[in-house]
């Protein structure tokens, strides 16, 4: 089977400059060597035009992917000009933009073509922290706005703590201000700390709140996993976010540690489960035919009888296959059936307000 | 591109440069107009009404007049005299929000001037004229010139852009300059405390970083895309609950004429 498209996401480290008290990620690593970048750079350039493959999207995350400096994203601006320059390709990153100054800046800026990076920050609470001691909110702010000046879309992502659903609100004004065009709130998983522990029910309270405070505002902020749900109920449109969806094998989207190790999805990575291979002993071929490369898909089209029989199934798809637990359902479904419920109800009760059409 | 409100003693040190000259004196204005021959004059601004209309009416060329009035509750009566100026010159009355400017406001606006309403950190009872003359603009349907900031902001509500206060207040970094008697270059007559030096200003980027990262009032205020702390001067710590009141209004007010205009939409 040949794919419509090879979407890469790119560890360059897992190193970052932020030690976020919840993070996964953050181990000691290597940086993604030159060579290595090379041989991905090379590999998907021969697969794709053997193949006749036409799309391409590179994110590139972390850790922290502004690490690695300058010369790094000039030999991937020089690599993709000579091996992808067939495919229309785009670039994205997801950073904490607190390196985004001087010549990193001006590098990133040409490989993104200042089109999109996302980012990450929590105004109100201390989980984010900088190894160097400053202030990473400001100083993220600091990136965000740099990069808006420079003409770039922004994208947020916020974890989603046990101490959120106190400022459910004033998360979303603060949001709206910083002038992102959208924000995934994504819940925290696996942290025992019972502060911040979020359960499933307070998965499910959270996005009630947040749906209130989003329709209050004619729902004029982009909010996913919100905006996706809605867009289905109103307009039946196919859910785009990977986790609540059913990803086609068309579209094959491979992770690249700094090991070049390869995963199905960077989320498999942080946990260091279903590798692939590594990229320097397998060529473009080989990983599409390989059966992990499917493997969300093959989790999605072969739901548990409890997810296949629910009412909200299209709106969920049993959720993020890396949040399965052993039943092969999320471990958020008891807060989503909740939310699913209360949504029910909204559309339902008044369908002039949740579910018509807005501007 | 700048431009420099410049006192009428500094216009030449500015020739080259985009400017507004401004004068107490209406014959020192009209002199300097007639002898300019660039097209860099972006205006003129007569500072107070104790000048004589007539200079400013027989300019050999239209030139936009503001009418600075610094002390209106003395003076406004006297924008009779200037009452067929219009003809000749779009005028704009500049008035401060300072107890019954509203009188003020419906005499400028009576003779078809705009306005342009001066205004920094006003207290509970100055918000209740501001709403009382916002309500004019919005609903006397004799008012056919702008009332600023209303126009503007009302303009950028009902597209939902993010135009905001600085510029339509004529204090944008990126655009205004204004330079004081002894030549100081600072923002604008209100912020004369400000500096701004010449060049591209990061000015409004740095104030939504302070804002927001001090996590105060207008970190999660609805209005600070089209505000960015415009009420946040000279008092950091002002509050803008009954300022926001009067914010609501011209949203309300925004989003009705967008639902009135939405219904003819193909």
């Amino acid at each position: 089977m040949i794919p419509d498209n090879v979407d890469l996401v790119i560890k360059p480290t897992v190193q970052c400059n932020a030690k976020c008290v919840y993070c996964h990620s953050l181990k000691p690593s290597q940086f993604l060597s030159k060579e290595m970048l090379t041989d991905v750079m090379t590999k998907l350039g021969r697969y794709t035009k053997d193949r006749g493959v036409a799309k391409s999207l590179v994110h590139w995350h972390g850790g922290e992917p502004m690490f690695p400096g300058k010369d790094f994203y000039d030999l991937a601006i020089r690599l993709e000009q000579t091996h992808l320059g067939h495919l229309e390709l785009q670039n994205t990153m997801q950073s904490n933009l607190c390196l985004y100054e001087g010549e990193v800046r001006r590098a990133v800026g040409e490989l993104l073509k200042h089109d999109w990076i996302g980012t990450c920050f929590d105004p109100y609470h201390p989980t984010r922290l900088l190894s160097n001691g400053k202030d990473y909110l400001r100083e993220c702010l600091k990136g965000l706005i740099a990069a808006q000046r420079d003409g770039f879309e922004v994208g947020l992502i916020y974890v989603v703590h046990r101490r959120s659903l106190d400022v459910a609100r004033d998360l979303y004004h603060f949001f709206v201000n910083t002038g992102v065009s959208s924000v995934l709130f994504h819940p925290l998983e696996d942290f025992d700390d019972p502060e911040y522990h979020l359960s499933a029910a307070d998965w499910g309270e959270f996005l009630r709140r947040l749906w209130e405070v989003w329709e209050e505002d004619n729902f004029s902020l982009r909010i996913s996993p919100l905006a996706d749900w809605r867009a289905w109920l109103v307009d039946k449109q196919p859910i785009g976010m990977c986790e609540y969806n059913v990803r086609s094998r068309k579209n094959v989207l491979i992770t690249v540690s700094p090991e070049g190790l390869l995963y199905p999805c960077h989320r498999f990575q942080d946990k260091g489960i279903h590798c692939i291979g590594n990229i320097s002993q397998m060529t473009f071929d080989q990983i599409i035919d390989h059966p992990l490369t499917y493997y969300i898909a093959d989790r999605k089209e072969n739901l548990p009888a409890d997810c296949r029989s629910c009412e909200f199934v299209s709106l969920c798809n049993s959720g993020c296959v890396a949040t399965h637990d052993q039943s092969g359902k999320t471990i958020w479904c008891e807060g989503l059936h909740s939310f699913f419920a209360y949504l029910a109800r909204r559309v339902n009760d008044s369908p002039g307000s949740s579910c018509s059409r807005s501007r | 591109m700048l431009i420099y409100n410049v006192p009428a003693t500094l216009a030449h040190s500015y020739a080259d440069r985009n400017i507004i000259i401004r004068s107490p004196d209406s014959e020192t204005l009209a002199e300097i107009v007639s002898g300019w021959t660039g097209d860099n004059l972006h205006g003129i601004q007569l500072l107070g009404l104790s000048g004589q209309a007539e200079p400013l009416r027989n300019l050999v060329r239209p030139v936009p007049v503001e009418i600075v009035l610094h002390e209106q509750m003395d003076e406004y009566g006297l924008l009779y005299a200037f009452h067929d100026l219009g003809e000749a010159h779009p005028i704009c009355a500049n008035l401060t929000v300072t107890p019954g400017f509203q009188k003020a406001v419906k005499v400028a606006v009576s003779l078809g001037f705009a306005v342009r309403l001066q205004v920094t950190q006003p207290d509970r009872d100055l918000v209740e004229e501001m709403k009382s003359v916002l309500e004019y603009y919005l609903h006397q349907t004799t008012v056919d010139q702008p009332v600023q900031f209303f126009h503007g902001l009302l303009v950028a509500l009902y597209d939902e852009s993010a135009e905001n206060l600085w510029n339509i207040q004529c204090e944008d970094p990126s655009l205004d300059r204004y330079v004081t008697a002894t030549g100081e270059v600072v923002l604008s007559r209100r912020l004369d405390f400000l500096a701004m030096p010449d060049g591209e200003s990061t000015f409004l980027d740095d104030l939504r970083l302070e804002l927001l990262s001090e996590r105060g009032e207008c970190s999660t205020c609805s209005f600070f895309t089209n505000c960015i702390g415009y009420f946040k001067f000279p008092d950091r710590k002002y509050s803008c609950t009954y300022v926001k009141e009067l914010l609501t209004i011209l949203k309300e007010a925004g989003s009705e004429l967008r639902q009135q205009f939405g219904r003819y939409e193909p």
